[in-house]
């Protein structure tokens, strides 16, 4: 306690320097002259006594200095003065500290608006109550290739009433369904979350208003999300207990969640039948509850979340799920069999699917402010050469080598934390600008913000780049040796300097060589992506979905309203082909059913599994789909003709072989309304996820052998599709005005919007790849500079003595060569080791691609002789009488 | 005359001289410790009386000693220094301390006993 008190004295006293000064002066004084007044007393003259006493006291100045000393903390003092030199020197050096602060504000500010984002997303825990003990429930079944399949209510009602190991369990139905809701008078497309009430009790989160659902909530009570409150009541808290709609579709809304409440996170979600990007959640209502004896075990369509009861570890609840799930295999084998459950936790459920790409993004802006730090350190270095008799001299003076050390590294500090001052600027206006360019579908976007976290990692950022920047300079500065500095008048640096800044440039250009590899590779990902034939043709294709009107609810009234409609819409000029499909490709929407071969049914085995479609109307000719064999489908095929199927390459070739499918009976799983329908043609595969995952095996039924569905409308115009979407609205009021249209986009709109995640990865890796190739060219620039400066007096000497100004040019541009050639082979030998960590984002391109690295190192070399021009200009310049005059 | 070096040992040493001074006196100005501890010494210890002011004021930001102006006998403006209540503590503490240590050391430097 002494200890610490007497720290905070001294520390006081260190911010009052001025105060105790005095109060010394004036103690000292009065013990002068007491000693002097006895040694009157003993006689003395007053010359002897002042003599004595003052010889008594010792050296004032020595005292003084003690008191001082003790009075504040002198290496607190010598860094304040550290300080204020390193900001003369910011201040009188302008150009220098502008140089470096904007370089290292640009490397932090970047790095600090990508953390904001791969923190929230990634690392901070999920904003619920003891998120580490929150898992989530999945179904496999390897045989017919379902990974993270949902899971029925049957089943996990089951699973929560074994499993000891859980405390709670919720469900999320696993698609989320766009439905139009009457909001103030207007109908308004929303997407709505089915879940169970004890979702909110296992997250553990409370309402921000009203409340949560609750068991026996009505099916229209609604719980809004913080966005859509925000977006479509202005953030107005009254709302809560409001009531909307009326008859079958009204409800009342009883509360708002809190921001950052996200479930079921895009990973959760599998058949969802919302178009790409329409996965945010407007609203949770609760889920339908199962008609009275029905039993829908089969029916896998629950994301299920769960909360570990207090000190259960993951391995111990894995156990317990594995004995419960084989208890349910055992007891429904025809339902659960060749199925197994494993869990996930919730937080890894959420993020994994960006994971690689968020880390592989703050892998790259680290490279980027490690160049930054690199430059400016030579900057120092450089500079430190300017400063060596200055060095020297406080060195000669009896400065020691820790105090110089210590004086580079607090200015290296002073420049780092001004550098992240501007940073910090630079990171508020460029994170909600990241946020806002994030694909579709990345998780726990909204709860970016700059926290605590943030800034820590910002000033962590600025310490270690002001280290970094100042240690190799300040151990140069250190060693500097008086007597040679202070006698040669020397103006160069030592070979030993130069070949360090050399090297610390040939580093840069490495690491820039790394980035621009990578963003390379994926730029040439993207291309190869773009450039892939999905199996249709995605120009000229306009897309929407309509709702099916509640007044069709006999088969004959929608036959007669699907001839009204598509026989309206194809009238529409301009409009070459109209058709429809419950699961459009690019969209998200995609559901499967099992299929076999009548007579080839497997016993006791699991079917195939094909992606399940109903076609409508001139589906196949609207979208381009070739028919390889056989026909499609024709107005005979309606309800109540025989059955018939369409299948894709893919399905007929898994299914049959080299056989000819044509005109067998294909049976279809219980998802399908058709459960036995004759192949009657063979189209060609198409992409349905996305353009980079290859086509699955298909189905098509013709839609009105079926029962209704809102179907996604696509139509083929001759013109620009966008244009059309006014004239297609007016057609589809003429049919019937309560037909909303929703989701109106081109099919290129969607297919751009699939490979967003691999748009935005590749700009930010590019955009970070120039920025280090212009701070490496900088730093090849600055270190040629300074050896053409440093050298006028050889190269005038050189000139004199018959050297031809090309000559020397060709030195410098052949420096800057070597440089590039260290830099561009080390980087290319670290991207290589590097290569598996990007090889997942890559598409039909390999990491070690050659066309890549040879483009990459040609510029390299291209970007370090400009770099060397003006530097070698300068040197032919070089004027030998002129420079021999100096001195 | 004994020389003494003026190292670590010294610095406690005359910490302990000084709280020592104020236990025997009461409040007393800088210059009066000194004098008390040179007459104490009875000429074996001869000090700067400089170096005895970084040390009052170790003591005073350590919260064992207090100090106030006052005015001396001969009407003389003057520091004076007094214990503070954690600084009696402290001289206890340290005598017996300095007792254990010096009985210890004495037995060290006892002659040949081996």
């Amino acid at each position: 306690v002494t200890t610490l008190r007497a720290w905070l004295c001294r520390l006081a006293g260190q911010l009052r320097p001025h105060r105790g000064e005095r109060d010394f002066a004036d103690e000292l004084q009065s013990h002068l002259d007491l000693h002097i007044d006895d040694n009157l007393r003993a006689g003395l003259t007053a010359t002897e006594a002042r003599r004595r006493a003052l010889l008594k006291l010792g050296s004032v100045a020595a005292v003084r200095e003690a008191h001082r000393d003790q009075r504040g903390i002198p290496a607190l003092e010598s860094v304040v003065q550290d300080v204020r030199y390193a900001f003369g020197g910011v201040a009188r050096d302008r150009a220098f500290a502008l140089a470096c602060i904007t370089t290292l504000g640009l490397g932090i500010g970047i790095n600090t608006a990508i953390f904001s984002v791969v923190n929230a997303v990634l690392f901070a825990p999920l904003p619920y109550a003891e998120p580490d003990r929150l898992i989530t429930i999945w179904t496999s079944h390897p045989e017919i290739r379902r990974q993270a399949n949902a899971m029925s209510r049957e089943n996990a009602l089951d699973l929560s009433r074994a499993m000891t190991t859980i405390s709670g369990l919720g469900m999320v139905q696993a698609n989320v369904v766009p439905a139009t809701v009457p909001v103030d008078g207007q109908g308004v497309v929303v997407n709505a979350a089915q879940v169970t009430p004890e979702t909110f009790d296992v997250l553990g989160v409370r309402a921000l208003h009203g409340r949560t659902l609750q068991r026996g909530d009505a099916p229209g009570v609604v719980v809004l999300s913080y966005a859509f409150w925000q977006r479509q009541f202005g953030g107005d808290p009254t709302v809560v207990g409001r009531t909307y709609g009326e008859g079958r579709s009204s409800g009342t809304v009883v509360g708002v969640m809190p921001r950052g409440f996200e479930l079921p996170y895009p990973s959760m979600l599998q058949a969802t039948v919302s178009f790409v990007g329409g996965t945010d959640v407007d609203f949770w209502a609760p889920l339908a509850e199962p008609r009275p004896g029905a039993t829908d075990r089969g029916a896998r369509m629950h994301a299920v979340v769960a909360r570990l009861r207090d000190g259960v570890s993951t391995e111990e609840a894995r156990v317990d799920l594995t004995n419960a799930w084989r208890t349910l295999t055992e007891t429904y084998p025809e339902i659960n069999g060749g199925w197994s459950a494993y869990l996930v936790p919730l937080h890894e459920q959420a993020v994994a699917p960006v994971r690689a790409a968020m880390l592989l993004l703050l892998g790259s802006v680290g490279v980027v402010l490690l160049i930054a730090c690199v430059n400016v350190a030579n900057l120092l270095l450089a500079r430190g050469v300017a400063r060596r008799r200055e060095l020297a001299m406080r060195a000669a003076l009896g400065a020691k080598r820790s105090r110089l050390l210590q004086q580079v590294i607090v200015e290296g500090l002073l420049l780092s934390s001004l550098g992240a001052a501007v940073g910090l600027v630079l990171a508020r206006w460029a994170t909600p600008l990241l946020v806002r360019l994030a694909p579709a579908g990345t998780p726990r976007l909204s709860e970016v913000a700059p926290d605590s976290t943030v800034l820590l990692f910002t000033m962590a950022a600025a310490v270690l780049c002001g280290m970094a920047v100042s240690i190799v300079p300040g151990l140069g500065a250190s060693r500097v040796s008086p007597r040679t500095t202070l006698d040669s008048g020397a103006r160069g640096s030592s070979g030993g300097r130069r070949r360090l800044r050399g090297a610390l440039v040939a580093v840069e250009l490495g690491l820039a060589v790394v980035l621009t590899i990578g963003a390379g590779l994926l730029g040439r990902s993207f291309i190869a992506v773009l450039d892939v034939d999905p199996g249709f043709r995605s120009d000229h294709l306009l897309t929407m979905v309509i709702n099916v009107l509640p007044q069709h609810d006999t088969a004959e009234k929608r036959i007669e309203f699907y001839r009204q409609l598509f026989a309206r819409l194809e009238s529409v000029p301009g409009v070459i082909a109209a058709g429809g499909n419950t699961r459009l490709p690019f969209t998200g929407a995609n559901s499967s059913t099992g299929v076999a071969v009548d007579g080839r049914v497997p016993t006791g085995g699991p079917w195939l599994e094909a992606d399940f479609r109903r076609a409508m109307h001139r589906y196949f000719e609207t979208m381009n789909i070739p028919i390889v064999r056989g026909r499609g489908f024709t107005a005979a095929d309606r309800a109540g003709a025989p059955p018939v199927v369409v299948i894709n390459e893919t399905l007929a070739a898994r299914l049959f072989g080299g056989e000819d499918p044509i005109g067998h009976q294909l049976h279809l799983g219980d998802s399908s309304p058709v459960r036995l329908a004759t192949i009657v043609g063979i189209v060609g595969d198409l992409r349905h996820r996305r353009p980079d995952v290859a086509p699955a095996p298909e189905v098509y039924i013709h839609y009105l052998q079926g029962p209704p569905v809102s179907p996604l409308l696509t139509l083929r115009t001759s013109g620009d599709p966008a244009r059309m979407a006014p004239a297609i609205r007016s057609a589809l009021k003429d049919v019937d005005p309560s037909i909303v249209p929703s989701n109106m986009r081109t099919m290129d709109e969607l297919r751009a919007a699939t490979v967003g995640d691999r748009v935005f990865l590749m700009a930010l890796i590019a955009l970070f790849g120039a920025l280090a190739l212009v701070l490496a060219a900088v730093g090849v620039f600055g270190v040629l500079s300074l050896a053409v400066a440093e050298r006028r007096r050889e190269m005038g000497i050189r000139l004199a003595l018959g050297a031809s100004p090309r000559g020397l040019m060709a030195l410098v541009v052949r420096h800057a060569l070597v440089l590039a050639v260290i830099g561009a082979g080390s980087g290319v030998v670290v991207a290589l080791a590097l290569s598996p960590l990007f090889a997942g984002q890559l598409f039909e391109i390999s990491a070690a691609d050659p066309l890549t690295i040879a483009g990459v190192v040609v510029t390299l070399l291209a970007v370090a002789v400009m770099a060397a021009i003006a530097p070698a200009v300068r040197v032919m310049r070089v004027d030998p009488v002129s420079t021999l005059r100096l001195d | 005359m004994t020389q003494i070096e003026k190292n670590a040992v010294w610095q406690g040493t005359l910490s302990l001289m000084v709280l020592r001074t104020l236990q025997t006196m009461g409040e007393q100005h800088g210059y009066g410790i000194a004098r008390r501890i040179e007459q104490i010494a009875g000429g074996r210890l001869s000090i700067n009386y400089g170096t005895l002011y970084p040390a009052l004021l170790k003591l005073e930001q350590e919260g064992l000693i207090s100090s106030q102006w006052g005015v001396s006998d001969n009407n003389r403006k003057a520091k004076y220094y007094k214990l503070t209540r954690s600084g009696r503590k402290q001289i206890e503490r340290d005598a017996r301390q300095w007792e254990a240590m010096t009985a210890i050391m004495t037995r060290f430097f006892a002659p040949g006993e081996e």
